[in-house]
């Protein structure tokens, strides 16, 4: 790596400081048999890193995989949280609007039995003829009670 | 001396650990063909074995590590020398502040007692005595420059500062040396 277009180092030294161009110049120098061992040293630490991280990336590829796995369960676990929540509104919701409004004459015969609560309700069936709704369909409220 | 008599070029290494080739042996053959140049580059540093060697050994598991993002654009001899110069520093700086916590404030005294080749009173230990004075980055400039006779385009790229900064700072480092040199013939 030595020598290139730079000023030779002694020229240099020659003229910064001419007692420093005539030293001897010493070389560390390494243990016996040092640089026979080093690169079996530096590689064998290098497998043993390349073995830990192979074991970590598998455990990051499990890891990575049960997070997928949970994630997707809470989604589906949501989802139906949502669904049977919304069934349950309209339920009610229907109930409520056939309460409220009085209008039962586009309910069918479908809905008018699965209106459970409504159904069984000695209460409900009392108010809807207090309430004096006579446009009910009595055939079909008849037929059903 | 290294068992492994010729060295594969650069870019055989490279094309050996890069490329999945055979990476153990391409890191065998880049130990055992920069080991000697940074040896002597980290032990003037250092002045002893043991810190030179811990050093060494992290500087290679460096390079290791990080040789996905070598990307040829630079000489892999002066990347290699970065990666061993930041090292150093760092090791260097981590050990000074073990010392100083440990209430040694006589560091530079005994590293200089303690350097290995100074052993008599003549004008190349005095030279180690002043070279020991400089601070890291200044030392670090002089002993590539005089006793590796680097070119100052490498240490440039190596040391990432000016060329201009660099001989300012070799100038200063040998006026600095003079100076103390001159102290002691006088005593």
């Amino acid at each position: 790596m030595k020598k290139d277009n730079d000023k030779n180092i002694q020229e240099e030294l020659g003229e910064l400081y001419p007692l420093l161009k005539n030293i001897e110049v010493h070389r560390p120098i390494a243990p016996e048999g040092y640089f026979d061992t080093l690169p079996d040293r530096v590689v064998s630490h290098i497998k043993h890193e390349q073995q830990s991280r192979s074991t970590k990336k598998q455990s990051y590829r499990w890891l990575h995989i049960s997070g997928v796995a949970a994630s997707l369960a809470i989604l589906i676990g949501v989802y139906l949280l949502q669904y049977s929540s919304n069934t349950i509104i309209l339920e009610d919701e229907i109930y409520s609007y056939y309460i409220e409004t009085g209008d039962f004459s586009d309910i069918d015969e479908w809905t008018l039995s699965n209106l459970t609560d409504f159904s069984d309700s000695d209460d409900d069936i009392e108010y809807i003829f207090n309430e004096g709704l006579d446009d009910i369909d009595d055939d079909l409220f008849l037929e059903n009670y | 001396m290294s068992s492994m008599s010729s060295h594969n070029s650069d870019h055989e290494i490279l094309d050996m650990i890069q490329n999945n080739n055979d990476i153990e042996k391409g890191y065998r053959q880049l130990v055992y063909k920069y080991q000697e140049q940074l040896y002597t580059v980290v032990h003037r540093m250092t002045n002893n074995h043991q810190d030179t060697d811990d050093i060494l050994q992290n500087t290679f598991i460096k390079v290791y590590r990080h040789i996905d993002t070598f990307q040829r654009k630079s000489k892999l001899y002066t990347w290699i020398y970065r990666v061993a110069v930041n090292e150093t520093f760092t090791y260097l700086e981590k050990k000074k502040k073990k010392q100083l916590r440990k209430a040694d404030m006589s560091l530079v005294g005994d590293v200089v007692q303690s350097h290995p080749l100074i052993d008599g009173d003549d004008i190349s230990n005095r030279l180690a005595r002043a070279i020991e004075t400089l601070p890291k980055k200044q030392k670090m400039v002089f002993n590539l420059r005089y006793f590796e006779e680097m070119p100052y385009q490498n240490m440039a790229d190596i040391l990432d500062t000016s060329i201009g900064a660099l001989k300012a700072s070799f100038h200063h480092a040998v006026k600095k040396i003079e100076k103390h040199v001159l102290k002691n013939e006088l005593l």
